[in-house]
């Protein structure tokens, strides 16, 4: 069986071509591409972003079972956001009614803003389930100190990542003591599953709280002193175990190579805007027949 | 004399994590009544997954366990719950109830007892561990270490599990408190005739209650018999790099005089010492 590198969301084989990039490029996919969605409207292109994740993913051997988990909280999303925008959306009267429920006017311009939203949001998820699943607590800090910020900034990062690590553990056997008094949760419903949640919150909370009083006496135990913004200089050790090559630096210039690329095209040219996009031309034969 | 019919068994189990660390290889391993079993090791052993594995929390990746004739791997949870009850080491992990009442009585309501039986099962399992009446309606969370940890085994004792497991039992533990919570457990053993597997480093406490000890190394079971010859094991301890009692230990070095190599305690280190120089004297 391959060894596995336990990444923040799961696991990832020590041989993913994507674990052999340096944390700093992964980072800066995470912040550059997260930007794409936000600059492009078309929501084909958005969703051609999401399969260029999910094919990253498979090269890069990250299990897509992973994805399973984010498929309520995607359904979930899309529900509420066009629930906003159509039932509490108000009324337009220079709006084209596709329909009426319970005689409020569902217009055509709200859909179509709740799917570009939408399908914004959706491959910022997967650039985020991507970065998660191929780093460890210790690259996202080896990432931020070769970017050369504040000291102060990563290690209240690296604490809040520790929390978050220690917080899906507890969970984890939270889960199991529960069980272990015979809780099992299988095949009941969604509600049941809701109001016994308590019993994992509490817990949590409970050494959550214990812990960050743990933490803080740590950390004044050993000296600790804010020194603000500044950028102290300091040794740091973990950065001679992660060089950054050739091969780092030119994915670095092709990913904004690609922002640069997306900037143009829809600054420059106008290109990837929702108007004239294939989805909204779908849309309008769909629900208004082509009569807008 | 008959060999009693096991409760548990586990045959050639095999248990990898999803990183593909293998914590258990090839264990077999068999549980039966009358049984005060230490299990010791390492840390990373595998002793916690072993213990794990024994009430269906973990399924063998290979391999099988039979606990009271059901097979883990096809056997709801809340079926194994009131067989095999399992106390976590940290009491905070599993309290979560407004109240102690309440969480001794969520197990038992779990599986749906009657009002009457709840309330029965509460309070034997609070008498048993000594909380009295005045703690029942306090709100777990602000008890003392000790005190939470006599909740957390009286929610585990409140479904009856035939054997308990308990992890770590103590653990930040004064004296006082380790020894208490060691003779309630020898209690429920003897009186009450259940199963008990400590998961624990503290050998003084191995070698005073357990009457068996499992150790634990490479995610195998080096030793298994009584606590007496598995301490006299010197090279198979250093192995696993467990240490027995100091009391032991003296007795190891002090072979040559006569001294038995499985000597547990004070008192046994003591009436040998009486014998040797009786018989010198003679």
């Amino acid at each position: 069986m391959q060894k596995m590198h336990k990444t923040i969301l799961g696991y990832v084989p020590e041989a993913s071509p994507l674990y052999e990039v340096h944390p700093f490029v992964r980072l800066y996919f995470l912040m550059v591409v997260s930007i794409f969605p936000m600059i492009i409207g078309a929501p084909e292109w958005n969703l051609a972003l999401i399969l260029v994740v999910l094919v990253l993913m498979k090269y890069g051997r990250v299990s897509l079972s992973t994805l399973k988990l984010y498929v309520p909280i995607s359904i979930s999303m899309g529900m509420l956001i066009l629930l906003s925008y159509t039932l509490l959306g108000g009324i337009h009267p220079e709006f084209h009614v596709v329909f009426r429920i319970l005689g409020f006017p569902i217009y055509y311009e709200r859909i179509e803003a709740a799917v570009e939203v939408y399908t914004r949001i959706l491959p910022m998820i997967f650039v985020m389930v991507l970065f998660l699943s191929t780093s460890r607590e210790r690259d996202v800090l080896v990432a931020m100190r070769w970017a050369r910020i504040p000291f102060t900034v990563t290690y209240m990062t690296a604490m809040a990542l520790r929390a978050v690590g220690m917080v899906i553990e507890d969970f984890s056997i939270v889960r199991q003591a529960e069980k272990a008094r015979g809780f099992d949760p299988h095949g009941k419903s969604l509600g049941y599953k809701l109001r016994q949640f308590v019993m994992y919150i509490i817990p949590l909370m409970a050494l959550s709280l214990r812990r960050s009083e743990e933490f803080t006496k740590a950390i004044v135990a050993r000296g600790y002193s804010f020194t603000g913004l500044k950028n102290v200089k300091r040794p740091d050790y973990v950065l001679s175990k992660y060089p950054f090559r050739t091969r780092d630096a030119v994915l670095i210039l092709i990913i904004t190579g690609f922002l640069i690329g997306i900037l143009y095209l829809r600054y420059g040219l106008g290109m990837l805007t929702l108007e004239g996009s294939v989805t909204q031309r779908w849309l309008r034969q769909w629900l208004l027949g082509g009569a807008a | 004399m008959m060999k009693p019919e096991p409760y548990v068994v586990a045959e050639n189990v095999t248990f990898r994590y999803p990183d593909g660390t293998v914590a258990l290889r090839d264990i077999n391993l068999r549980f039966a009544e009358g049984d005060f079993v230490a299990l010791i090791g390492q840390n990373g052993s595998g002793k916690t997954t072993l213990s794990k594995c024994l009430n269906g929390l973990f399924k063998p990746t290979e391999g099988r366990i039979l606990v009271d004739g059901l097979d883990t791997r096809h056997t709801s949870i809340t079926k194994m719950a009131v067989r095999v009850g399992y106390v976590f080491q940290n009491p905070d992990h599993q309290l979560f109830n407004s109240t102690v009442w309440d969480e001794i009585a969520y197990g038992p309501r779990n599986i749906q007892l009657p009002k009457a039986e709840v309330e029965e099962r509460v309070r034997e399992a609070a008498e048993v561990v000594g909380l009295d009446e005045s703690t029942f309606e306090q709100h777990p969370f602000f008890l003392p270490k000790g005190l939470r940890q006599r909740v957390a085994i009286a929610s585990i004792l409140a479904l009856r599990p035939h054997m308990i497991i308990v992890d770590e039992p103590t653990t930040g533990q004064d004296v006082k408190q380790s020894l208490e919570i060691m003779d309630f457990l020898t209690r429920l053993h003897e009186e009450r005739g259940h199963i008990i597997v400590i998961i624990t480093h503290d050998m003084p406490i191995v070698a005073r209650y357990a009457r068996r000890t499992v150790l634990m190394a490479h995610s195998q079971i080096l030793a298994d018999g009584p606590t007496r010859s598995v301490f006299a094991q010197t090279d198979v301890l250093a192995e696993a790099f467990v240490e027995p009692p100091q009391i032991t230990q003296l007795a190891q070095r002090c072979a040559d005089l006569g001294f038995a190599a499985g000597t547990l305690s004070v008192q046994e280190m003591l009436e040998q010492f009486r014998s040797l120089a009786a018989r010198r004297r003679a």
